[in-house]
């Protein structure tokens, strides 16, 4: 007889959570492994993280130690792809959270639709006692009788209820904290966590939390009153008779479930830029849809003020050597810079000007504090001071759809490890007249560290960190990206397969 | 802060990027302990990778201990190098 209580839709997305909550996971790990330590305070001061899953230790001093050395290699057996793939990690997270909120909320729905939220929200206060009942035969070893699972017992109810409408949702909007593009547009809602570092925190715990329900749910399903719970799940029905045929599909499921996930790694790594067009394309869905339509206000925003600027910032990559850019390094030498160009150019009609840090400064100028967010995990305030890029352009030329900047530094990794080329990003129309899309000559009111980009650099703020180009070279109106590199939009793009679009 | 130079190591057994990532592994873990910074591997076909490895100019690097940290990763070995010689 088939029960009514268990019908299709129930399992069917049950079966779509297991597959995507190992996803995400996974992907979450891979992400952890880019920057396996934790904080509370924004800067993430070295040996002030709360938790570490390296031995590296963190040099006080900025500017040598940068955060790409930090990251550990996972296995592709647990981590998705594994084997240092943020970039791949990060569009298989997008992809699994799109799918997992999806199928959360057409579960929740039919829920409230079917009137089975009954059985999952308590609507007695007994329940905790029964729960506390149940709870202490589980510590004796023991199991409450199967008259107490109809269809689930009170322990049962808070622990679900815990993770549909408490666990979930936090996880959601703590996830949510992280991406640049609601950071740069409602500064005040990552506040509301801790900041950055505080939503990232409190998403691993709940990780932590949501791991441990897995566990136990699992291991209970199991090992109590297993004859009825395999059966609910797979026919939903009460034939126990057909505990055995339910058991065999149980775990042929799972093996299935399991190699999937692990095809998925070797997938991705077998032919990684293949993975980051078909990750990075779908999880666009998702930013066209929401992040797109955020535009940056951290130069209005009162949220973070000097009193938030940070007493440590970390770096990712040196500045140029001799052998990379003897120009830079000779204008390096200067006390003031007189010898730094950057090149305003228009590859379309092959026109281009140099200006000088004077010329710059001669330039409208705007300032803002501003939380910068690598895709690694870090971040740091600061005060930026600077230019506006539509202010240093000027009109577009006819045929530019994009803005391509590039650095006197040769990139830190090639996605062949062929001889480095100099660093470059990509900027699309919408994100060049952002109001806080600047090159900034100032820090903090001082010049800009020589580790930070000096004498100038990109400041981005809708989008993560790999798109503010340090040590300035040029900055030129584009066609098309794709002649450019390896056609992807920019060096982290090319190397580390990061999305076009760094908003999230 | 000091200025940041750059020195050249021709490494050998370091081929493939998997190579890449095992022998940066091991750098980066005797790195901070040594005042050493960013390391880039090029591999060009050539007989050896080349390493370049970026630090403060008050920092010499030794090869013998970046030799020994590459061994450990796999059977890499510091071939030659090229340090850095302050003008």
């Amino acid at each position: 007889m088939i029960n009514p209580d268990f019908p299709l839709w129930l399992r069917a997305s049950h079966l779509i959570n297991f597959i995507l909550i190992g996803m995400l996971l996974r992907s979450g790990w891979e992400i952890l492994s880019s920057m396996p330590r934790l904080w509370w305070r924004n800067d993430c001061k070295p040996g002030t993280e709360w938790l570490r899953f390296t031995r590296r230790k963190l040099p006080r001093e900025e500017g040598v130690y940068t955060s790409l050395m930090d990251e550990k290699s996972l296995s592709p057996m647990i981590g998705l792809p594994g084997r240092e793939n943020i970039g791949l990690g990060r569009h298989w997270h997008g992809i699994s959270v799109m799918l997992w909120v999806l199928n959360g909320l057409v579960y929740v729905v039919l829920l409230f639709a079917t009137g089975l939220w009954r059985r999952i929200i308590p609507t007695s206060w007994s329940v905790f006692g029964e729960a506390w009942e149940s709870i202490r035969m589980y510590l004796g070893f023991r199991a409450p009788a199967i008259e107490h699972f109809d269809p689930y017992d009170a322990a049962q109810m808070l622990a679900y209820t815990a993770v549909i409408f408490v666990l979930a949702p936090l996880l959601i909007l703590t996830g949510v904290a992280m991406a640049p593009a609601v950071r740069s547009r409602f500064p005040w809602y990552v506040k509301l966590w801790g900041g950055h570092q505080g939503a990232r925190s409190l998403h691993f715990i709940l990780m932590v939390l949501i791991s441990a329900f897995i566990v136990m749910h699992v291991g209970l399903v199991f090992l109590v009153h297993a004859e009825h719970n395999v059966v609910h799940m797979v026919f939903g029905t009460t034939d126990t008779a057909r505990s055995a045929q339910a058991f065999t599909i149980t775990i042929a499921t799972v093996v299935a479930v399991v190699l999937f996930w692990i095809a998925l790694s070797y997938w991705s790594l077998a032919d990684r830029a293949r993975a980051q067009r078909f990750t990075a394309g779908v999880s666009e869905i998702g930013r066209r849809l929401f992040l797109n339509r955020m535009r940056p206000r951290m130069g209005r925003q009162n949220t973070y003020t000097d009193d938030d600027i940070s007493e440590f910032h970390w770096t990712n990559g040196l500045p140029p050597t001799e052998d990379e850019s003897p120009e830079w390094v000779a204008a390096a030498r200067d006390d003031d810079w007189s010898g730094y160009t950057v090149t305003i150019g228009d590859d379309l009609s092959g026109t281009a000007k140099t200006l000088t840090l004077d010329d710059l400064a001669e330039l409208p100028r705007t300032s803002y504090v501003a939380v910068h967010t690598c895709m690694q995990g870090w971040s740091a305030t600061s005060r930026w001071t600077g230019v506006r890029l539509r202010d240093l352009l000027g009109p577009r030329p006819e045929g530019a759809n994009y803005v391509l900047i590039d650095s006197y530094g040769l990139a830190q990794k090639m996605y062949d490890n062929r001889p480095r080329e100099p660093f470059y990003a990509v900027l699309d129309l919408e994100t060049v007249y952002e109001d806080d899309t600047i090159l900034a000559y100032e820090r903090n009111g001082n010049p800009v560290e020589t580790h930070l980009g000096a004498p100038a650099r990109l400041r981005v703020e809708s989008n993560h960190g790999y798109k503010h180009v340090k040590w300035v070279r040029s900055i030129r109106w584009i066609a098309d990206y794709a002649e450019y590199g390896d056609g992807r939009g920019g060096t982290r793009e090319d190397s580390a397969l990061q999305a076009f679009n760094g908003r999230i | 802060m000091p200025e940041i130079v750059s020195c050249r190591f021709e490494v050998s057994g370091v081929r493939t990027d998997r190579d890449v990532k095992k022998a940066l592994q091991a750098l980066y873990d005797i790195f901070a302990e040594h005042g050493l910074g960013q390391a880039t591997f090029e591999l060009t076909g050539a007989e050896h990778a080349q390493l370049h490895v970026k630090h403060p100019d008050t920092v010499r690097p030794d090869p013998a201990i970046i030799d020994r940290a590459l061994a450990r990763a796999g059977d890499f070995r510091v071939v030659s190098s090229r340090l850095h010689s302050p003008d």
